[in-house]
């Protein structure tokens, strides 16, 4: 037998479009349309009950720098996926982490959010159509959250290159669309209210 | 709900004005200054455009008869949609009006992007515009024009004008009531612009335009059954008008949600069944491009299922009856025997009971008569196996096994020695 060293074989497929990644964009079409049958929920009680339904117009006290929060980690998220792509792996850890941070600053201010309301989930249907939707979408950061920790250590432990790194990409793509369901909620919850 | 039926079908169909002249209003032509603007200035632009193209004797290939008389069309309807007596209804019946607004985004724009007006105006354009304002023109065409930026603007625009103050504004602003159809136009010539465009290059394949307009269909009816199940009603909207017609407000706008709902969905659907139908088409296409005979047995599959039933990757266990008909060449596998030690191709492969036939350079032929595919691309049939034994150079180009001049009577030899190899 020769003496050459032994070569590390790649792990991970070259690229995003792995299986992994067809099926996380069916769970955005899934998941997508849960939302929007939430969502349906709220606009057709406030159609059909009008202003009166909502028993506070909601404050933006907390609400509208938890978005930018939640938003900023996003941006940060795609900071990281950028930066593994050209194989900078320091920024691609660091990226992640504080996209991390910020998605758990969100969970936090969203408790407070909550402990907040006057209503309960079982007071009013108003109150129901809130803490089903936001929690619903509470529990979507949490898994991102978890995606994105595991993700983390993997970068951390030098799992990923320039041209594999298939799963940061798709926890990502998870992130992002997490993120993008919040602006609907936001929207529907906390702004229409000021619309009339 | 029963007497609103014929009306739906007319408010659908948005040429009511016979239905209501007999209410006691006599209908006029009433063109809106600003539409009509806009539409001779389309009509001239895409008429110089077209001249252009016949000047250069492209007619035919760019735009054709076809595309020319999609535009008429979307012009004819256009102008009915703003200038007949049914607009002028439209601002006193919800419901007209929304037929009114279907009628622009998902009936004339689609239209319009069919007969190819941004190509024809940019083509009568272009010799007014210096060669920088024109690449200008082109890059923000490319900047605007990302599907995501399109879907947003598109079903956010349907969204945000639904809304009662906003509709209610543009109800009692005139240049309100034009920057509402002019946005709904705009955004839904984008829209359709992505989903009509041929699917090639950088463009978004079939798939992604079914998600595109399925969404955006989502986004729409949503609202549209929103409006219809709405218990009170939820814009401000001058009733007299549909009192005269014997309509209460509420089932005005009932109808105006039912018209959002259904003919809207209507339109949504033919697009995603067109997409569908362009898929399988495409799909097809590219098996024949593969494989030139694969058109019967392709209809074959699609014609009975049991085709498809008989395909599955599982050879019969054991040795019975089936297996027997399955490898019976017709030849003589003594002969085949002779024949593989004469030509040499122990040379490459190794194959147990041929005398020195114990070559490393091809795949090695022990139980090759239980193998599913030679080749890796050929099921493993007679035919195929004798096929590629005559002719391996021609069913995969350049692979190492070389054409060894064996005849038909040899490979079918050489195929029923090889068979006993299970």
């Amino acid at each position: 037998m020769h003496d050459a060293p032994l070569m590390r074989l790649p792990v991970g497929s070259v690229g995003h479009k792995t299986f992994g990644w067809w099926g996380m964009t069916t769970v955005v079409m899934t998941e997508g349309s849960l939302f929007a049958y939430l969502l349906f929920i709220y606009y057709y009680f406030v159609v059909q009950y009008g202003r009166v339904w909502i028993p506070e117009t909601p404050s933006l006290r907390l609400a509208a720098p938890n978005t930018v929060i939640l938003l900023l980690s996003s941006v940060f998220v795609w900071w990281g996926e950028n930066s593994a792509a050209r194989g900078r792996t320091r920024r691609q850890s660091l990226g992640l982490a504080i996209g991390l941070l910020l998605g758990l600053i969100f969970l936090v201010v969203q408790a407070f959010e909550w402990r907040d309301k006057p209503f309960t989930m079982s007071s009013t249907s108003y109150g129901s159509s809130y803490f089903v939707t936001t929690g619903f979408h509470m529990a979507h950061v949490a898994v991102g959250a978890l995606m994105l920790a595991c993700v983390l250590l993997w970068s951390l432990l030098g799992y990923f290159d320039r041209e594999r790194h298939a799963a940061l990409s798709i926890a990502a793509l998870y992130w992002h669309f997490v993120d993008l369901v919040w602006l609907t909620i936001f929207f529907t919850f906390y702004l229409t209210p000021y619309m009339g | 709900m029963r007497k609103l039926t014929p009306l739906l079908c007319l408010a659908a169909a948005s040429a009511p004005g016979e239905a209501f002249a007999d209410a006691g209003h006599i209908a006029q032509w009433s063109p809106h200054p600003y539409a009509l603007l806009i539409l001779t200035l389309g009509a001239l632009l895409y008429g110089k455009g077209v001249h252009t193209i016949i000047l250069r004797g492209a007619f035919g290939r760019v735009i054709g008869a076809r595309r020319g008389a999609c535009f008429a069309l979307g012009l004819a309807l256009s102008y009915a949609a703003t200038a007949s007596p049914a607009s002028e209804w439209s601002e006193r019946l919800f419901s007209t009006h929304m037929a009114q607004h279907l009628v622009l985004m998902l009936v004339c724009a689609p239209l319009f992007v069919s007969a190819r007006a941004s190509q024809a105006v940019l083509l009568a354009l272009a010799p007014a515009l210096n060669a920088r304002g024109l690449s200008a023109l082109l890059r923000l065409s490319r900047f605007v024009a990302g599907p995501v930026a399109v879907w947003l603007c598109f079903t956010g625009l349907f969204l945000l004008w639904h809304m009662p103050s906003l509709y209610g504004w543009a109800l009692r602003s005139e240049s309100g009531h034009a920057l509402e159809h002019g946005s709904f136009f705009i955004g839904a010539y984008g829209f359709w612009s992505l989903v009509l465009a041929p699917v090639r290059g950088r463009a978004p394949g079939h798939g992604a335009r079914l998600l595109f307009v399925g969404t955006a269909a989502l986004m729409s009816g949503l609202p549209g059954a929103l409006i219809a199940l709405a218990s009170r009603p939820l814009y401000q909207i001058d009733s007299a008008q549909a009192a005269r017609l014997g309509l209460t407000p509420l089932e005005d706008q009932e109808l105006a949600g039912l018209v959002m709902w259904i003919p809207g969905g209507l339109a949504y659907l033919a697009a995603v069944l067109g997409l569908l139908a362009g898929w399988i088409g495409e799909a097809e296409r590219r098996a024949l491009r593969r494989a030139p005979g694969a058109k019967l047995s392709l209809f074959l599959c699609l014609l009975f299922p049991m085709a498809l039933a008989g395909c599955d990757d599982v050879l019969p266990e054991g040795s019975g009856a089936e297996a027997a008909t399955i490898y019976d060449t017709g030849g003589n596998p003594q002969r085949g025997a002779e024949a593989i030690a004469a030509i040499g191709c122990g040379a490459c492969h190794t194959i147990p009971g041929v005398n020195g036939a114990n070559g490393l350079v091809g795949p090695p032929l022990n139980r090759i008569g239980r193998r599913l595919y030679i080749a890796g691309l050929l099921r493993n049939t007679p035919e195929n196996l004798e096929a590629w034994l005559q002719d391996p150079q021609t069913i995969v180009p350049g692979n190492v096994m070389p054409n060894m001049g064996i005849s038909k009577e040899q490979s079918r030899d050489i195929a029923a020695y090889l068979y006993t190899l299970r």
